[in-house]
């Protein structure tokens, strides 16, 4: 097949050029639209018990918790006098009547308190209040309210208000988000373009990664749109598909012209030099975007339509790439390559084949030396806490993030954060049940305040029901519902460990809020991880076997990857969990990592991690196949390899350095990690400790029990060896060898 | 012959397979290229770089050394091993004299079947020293 499009490339360019430019425009206008047709949530498991319960008590109750907060600060006064009251009843009466709005609670609303207790949504001081309000359904209603909210914002009456709460952090978080990566492109396009320039040394070079990428982004954003139809996609499968469409198609361009300009460089001419291109390098590409496009279906084990996206989007972008390049880059290099120049760069291949027996000559040491450094920074990686994230993603004067620095500091922060417990089986009129279960919850550690359909229940303390708690009551056959107030925060493990102790109460009770939300979203996707990481290395040892015929090469590949990927995790802790250096980073640290962006990150880390693995693996073992000499395989493929790595590794450094000034925390973390995994990947991993390894293992690294052996050499992917029977003239003859062309029996 | 099954029945004619089992066979057919040379071609030329080896499946070739005709090959013959086992440049010029097909292996894939499959490394020896035997170059065993 790769015969095929090399011919087609060579023989048919404008008919293969016209096809690219249809495709390319029907990508566009089927993928055009596709922000409007994503999701900016996901972040839940829908069958996870806080889930369901939050929909039960939306249902048969017609609550929910609040999740959008207005803090009203008064110009004067304190907030329950008369005047104030008179301007935040009006307040609230306008909330009430906008669209998306299902139910307000205020300082105003709650009815009164009897003497010695306090109203919970008036600050200890008494100038603050909190307007909660429940929005819409999903995340992408909730945002769309939360933007018709901003003009709550500001002066209103006798308040000052500021906007917070999980739907404004989250709209917030995504604006700035969506701002900082724009700001992000601005700074690393004029970079990169200058980087492509050097590296692929010329402009018409130069383009033929930023076309592939165009075909792989357009491409991805078509399929994005058509999979929307079906399920629910996150709009953040946009960010993956931007980050790796460039870094594969700077990869697969790169390894595509490199080889092209060997064969050059070996005396072939255009037509010959690309066909023999897409026949070793082509085939190479296809394999490498196979491995990491399998890899990433395993993401499809997470429950969660936010994670669910990455593999959808992994899968595309890395298919359109492999296939764009081995399509459009042989095209482009028939119309350009006479022009492309095959002269070898200064030291081209020499400085790496010579750090390559450097390392060999010392391979322990480079295996351990290297080795210590990157474990010992992979080490706090086993502190790993992670969670959600809250509002400290976003930048101190952010006003979600102050509006809620009031609530933490102004307010009984406690009281913001209840824990939804469903009893289905009690009868709100049977006094009795619902006092002994409200006991039974009274007792448990951490907990502040039981409110049911009985009244207010703390420790010493029985308030009598009010208005407020006739929303414990539906109908008959509804059962009840309390909510818990606890004394820690929602962030924290006693938190969490409440929330386990109401579950063991009884098999039947079903717990919501955000610390049930937040502990059922992390146990499932942490439960999770192992299968999703079997699968990946099962996926990357089949495929790497297929490609080597060696069981040992593979395991050593994988080893390595997880080895650089464990380094950059473990620094990440470090930094934004621990908080190191946060004032150099401008982080506020939580103690905790959100759970979804390492595995975001693990996914492009490894696409690229692989990418280059398999690169280097093609190199040494072609060489070991023509010679059986193991030190002079290595140190030829990594004189191949190295330029064609670390440039492309560097110029996508860049791209997630800029990613990396972004204030919102989360996408700091991932352009940071993103950095720190292609430097050490392709300065560490591939220039120390792979020759040292390979050297150490010596001919063990391409054993394979003999049936093993075999079915590789039948069944195996093997790079084309383009045999030149084309420059095979018949004798006295000016006649086109193109008569002697190749029929392949093999695959 | 359009599959590789009618490959693997043509390879099992020929001597230099003799060894090999049907398995070994569809290894070679699974990597063998084949192609139709139009009669008057200089398959390989003397003094030119090898990169592959050479397997007659049908038609007929002559060997030339400096300009000399040194042997005739017929089906089932085999050309090109030289350049590969010990590189060297082609030690004579091969032109088939009518139009034939061939099967063709590049040197990568020559070199790892002969490392691999031992049946077809003892059969390339045995025709080898057959043919240094037929050339006199061996003087005594």
């Amino acid at each position: 097949m790769l015969g095929r499009i090399g011919r087609m490339a060579t023989r048919k360019g404008r008919l293969a050029a016209g096809i690219a430019l249809v495709t390319l425009v029907v990508f566009a206008l089927a993928g055009g639209g596709v922000k409007d047709r994503l999701s900016v949530g996901g972040f839940v498991d829908p069958a996870a018990e806080s889930n369901v319960a939050a929909q039960q008590l939306e249902t048969r109750f017609g609550t929910a918790p609040p999740n959008y907060v207005l803090v009203a600060t008064a110009q004067d006064g304190d907030v329950v006098d008369a005047a104030n009251t008179e301007s935040g009843l009006e307040l609230v009466k306008r909330l009430q009547a906008t669209d998306g709005v299902l139910d307000v609670t205020s300082a105003w609303t709650l009815g009164s308190f009897p003497e010695g207790t306090r109203n919970p949504l008036r600050s200890i001081d008494g100038h603050r209040a909190v307007i909660a309000l429940r929005l819409g359904r999903d995340e992408d209603e909730q945002r769309a309210t939360a933007h018709r909210l901003a003009r709550y914002s500001g002066r209103q009456g006798r308040f000052d208000v500021v906007a917070t709460g999980p739907a404004e952090v989250s709209a917030e978080a995504a604006t700035q988000a969506e701002k900082d990566l724009l700001r992000a492109e601005l700074i690393a396009a004029p970079l990169t373009l200058i980087g492509l320039l050097l590296v692929f040394r010329g402009w018409r070079a130069a383009l033929i990664p930023l076309a592939v990428a165009v075909f792989a982004v357009l491409g991805t954003f078509a399929a994005l749109t058509v999979i929307a139809t079906l399920t629910t996609v996150s709009v953040f499968a946009l960010n993956l598909t931007t980050a790796l469409g460039l870094g594969l198609a700077i990869d697969y361009s790169l390894l595509i012209v490199s080889r092209f300009r060997e064969e050059r460089a070996a005396g072939h001419e255009v037509d010959s030099a690309v066909h023999r291109t897409v026949q070793t390098a082509g085939r190479t590409v296809l394999f490498s975007a196979a491995t990491v496009a399998l890899s990433m279906l395993a993401l499809l084990v997470f429950p969660v339509a936010y994670l669910r996206s990455f593999a959808f989007a992994g899968v595309a972008v890395v298919s359109i790439a492999g296939v764009a390049a081995v399509l459009i880059v042989p095209m482009l290099l028939v119309r350009f390559g006479h022009r492309i120049g095959f002269e070898a760069a200064p030291d081209d291949g020499k400085f790496w084949g010579r750090q390559a027996r450097r390392v060999m000559r010392h391979p322990w040491l480079w295996l351990l030396g290297p080795g210590a450094v990157l474990v010992a920074v992979g080490l706090p990686f086993r502190a790993v806490d992670p969670g959600r994230i809250d509002d400290r993603v976003l930048p101190v004067d952010a006003p979600a993030r102050a509006g809620a620095d009031q609530l933490r500091h102004d307010f009984y922060f406690v009281e913001f954060n209840p824990i939804s417990v469903y009893t289905p089986w009690i009868d709100p009129t049977d006094d009795a049940a619902v006092m002994d279960f409200e006991t039974r919850l009274l007792l448990l550690p951490n907990v502040f305040r039981v409110d049911s359909v009985r009244g207010f229940a703390g420790v010493g303390l029985t308030i009598e029901p009010t208005d407020y708690n006739t929303r414990f009551r539906a109908g008959p056959r509804d059962g009840t519902w309390f909510n818990v107030t606890s004394s820690v925060g929602p962030d924290t493990h006693d938190a969490e460990d409440l929330v386990a102790d109401i579950r063991a109460l009884d098999s039947r009770v079903m717990v919501t809020g955000t610390t049930a939300v937040v502990a059922d979203t992390v146990d499932v996707v942490v439960d999770r991880i192992p299968l999703a990481l079997g699968i990946v290395a099962l996926t990357t040892l089949v495929l790497l076997f297929l490609m080597t015929g060696s069981v040992v090469v593979p395991v050593k590949a994988l080893l390595l990857t997880l080895l650089s990927l464990t380094a950059t995790f473990g620094a990440l802790v470090w930094v934004f969990q621990e908080g190191h250096l946060a004032g150099l980073f401008d982080i506020t640290p939580t103690g905790r990592i959100d759970v979804f962006t390492p595995i975001l990150m693990f996914c492009v880390a490894f696409g690229l991690s692989m990418d280059y693995e398999v690169f280097l693996l093609a190199r040494i073992k072609e060489c070991y196949d023509l010679s059986g000499d193991n030190v002079d395989s290595v140190a030829e493929g990594l004189a191949r390899t190295g330029r064609v790595v670390t440039a492309a590794a560097g110029l996508l450094a860049v791209v997630f350095i800029a990613i990396a000034t972004s204030g919102v925390t989360i996408v700091k973390m991932f352009g940071v990690g993103l950095a720190l995994a292609v430097l050490v990947d392709a300065f560490i991993v591939r220039a120390t400790l792979v020759p040292a390894f390979m050297r150490l293992a010596g001919r063990a690294n391409w054993w394979a029990p003999r049936p093993l052996r075999r079915f590789h050499l039948r069944w195996g992917v093997w790079e084309s060896e383009p045999v030149d029977l084309r420059t095979i003239a018949p004798v006295g003859s000016e006649k086109e060898p193109s008569q002697a062309a190749p029929e392949s029996p093999g695959s | 012959m359009t599959n590789r099954s009618e490959v693997v029945a043509r390879l099992a004619e020929v001597d230099l397979f003799n060894r090999c089992t049907k398995g070994d066979l569809r290894i070679v057919a699974r990597h063998a290229q084949r192609a139709t040379i139009p009669a008057g071609t200089a398959v390989v030329s003397q003094g030119a770089a090898g990169d592959a080896f050479f397997l007659l499946l049908s038609g007929h070739a002559t060997v030339e050394r400096d300009g000399v005709a040194v042997a005739e090959l017929g089906p089932g013959d085999f050309f090109g091993e030289l350049a590969l086992l010990d590189p060297a440049p082609r030690a004579a010029t091969v032109t088939v004299t009518v139009s034939s097909e061939v099967a063709v292996l590049g040197a990568r894939m020559f070199k790892v079947l002969l490392r691999e499959l031992p049946a077809l490394s003892a059969g390339m020896l045995a025709s080898l020293a057959h043919r240094a035997r037929a050339s006199g170059a061996v003087g005594h065993e």
